[in-house]
């Protein structure tokens, strides 16, 4: 491959372009960080509520244990959506910074190397 | 450009056309699994204000609601196939779903013993959580909609 004498890569400006654009996306889902950090903490209280039935003499031991078993599931129910949000959020990073890489990747190459990926 | 400027340029080209391989690893929203996951969550919060309602008397009871549980697994059922006909794109949801149905399951021994009115709210919230994070990551997943994708038939 030879690239035309003219175009000229600064890898560093690149970089830090594909890093800002990546960091825009990012961005773009803070309110996902928000909800969920409020269903953590939702969970936590449940934790506590159950704790609390438990000293009061509301529920006995066994019962306790049942109870905690099911906030296991529902903690790693929970945990599978978020890492689906995380996902996402790294699917949105990366086109971010692929489609400003694209712009100067694609001039060298002199051929579509890096495809334009649909706006997410 | 220098001969190392260009190995570099390519080689970054190489990594970059790589990564690009590996985006889009979840799958699109599908309208149909979010009403669906949306009907799920307005069958939770009645049960749970029906067995608060009842807490303490005889409709309270497990034999009032199986019929709630039977059909509860089957929504969840139904919702898992659909999401897993997009393959591996969608497996949070699907493993999502397999524990919410591994909970229910969990919630129906703990109710056939008997439900105390303290126990209800805590248990609704637990059941509010997964479905209300279910429903946000499908609704997140309307930003990334390859027109391409089309999941595969659903046999009920």
């Amino acid at each position: 491959m030879t690239a035309p004498n003219d175009v000229v890569l600064d890898i560093q400006q690149l970089g830090t372009a594909m890093i800002e654009a990546a960091r825009k996306a990012i961005a773009g889902r803070a309110v996902q960080k928000a909800v969920v950090e409020t269903e953590l903490r939702r969970l936590a209280g449940a934790l506590a509520d159950t704790s609390a039935l438990l000293v009061r003499g509301e529920i006995d031991r066994q019962r306790a244990e049942r109870m905690v078993r099911i906030y296991r599931l529902t903690v790693s129910s929970v945990l599978r959506s978020v890492e689906g949000l995380t996902l996402l959020a790294a699917d949105d990073a990366l086109a971010a910074a692929m489609r400003v890489a694209g712009n100067s990747i694609n001039r060298i190459t002199r051929f579509k190397l890096i495809p334009d990926k649909e706006k997410p | 450009m220098t001969a190392r400027g260009k190995a570099i340029t390519v080689a970054a080209a190489i990594v970059l056309a790589l990564l690009a391989g590996c985006s889009n690893r979840i799958a699109p929203h599908d309208e149909d699994l979010a009403r669906g996951l949306a009907e799920l969550q307005s069958s939770n919060t009645r049960f749970f204000d029906e067995l608060r309602q009842s807490a303490g008397t005889q409709f309270g009871a497990w034999e009032y609601h199986a019929n709630w549980y039977e059909e509860t697994r089957a929504a969840i059922g139904t919702l898992r196939g659909q999401a897993a006909a997009y393959g591996a794109g969608n497996a949070p949801t699907v493993e999502a779903l397999d524990l919410l149905k591994k909970s229910i399951d969990q919630l129906e021994e703990v109710h056939t013993a008997g439900l105390s009115a303290g126990e209800i709210p805590v248990l609704h919230t637990l059941f509010d959580s997964q479905l209300r994070m279910l429903i946000e990551l499908e609704a997140a997943k309307k930003r990334n909609v390859p027109k391409e994708v089309k999941p595969a038939e659903v046999t009920p």
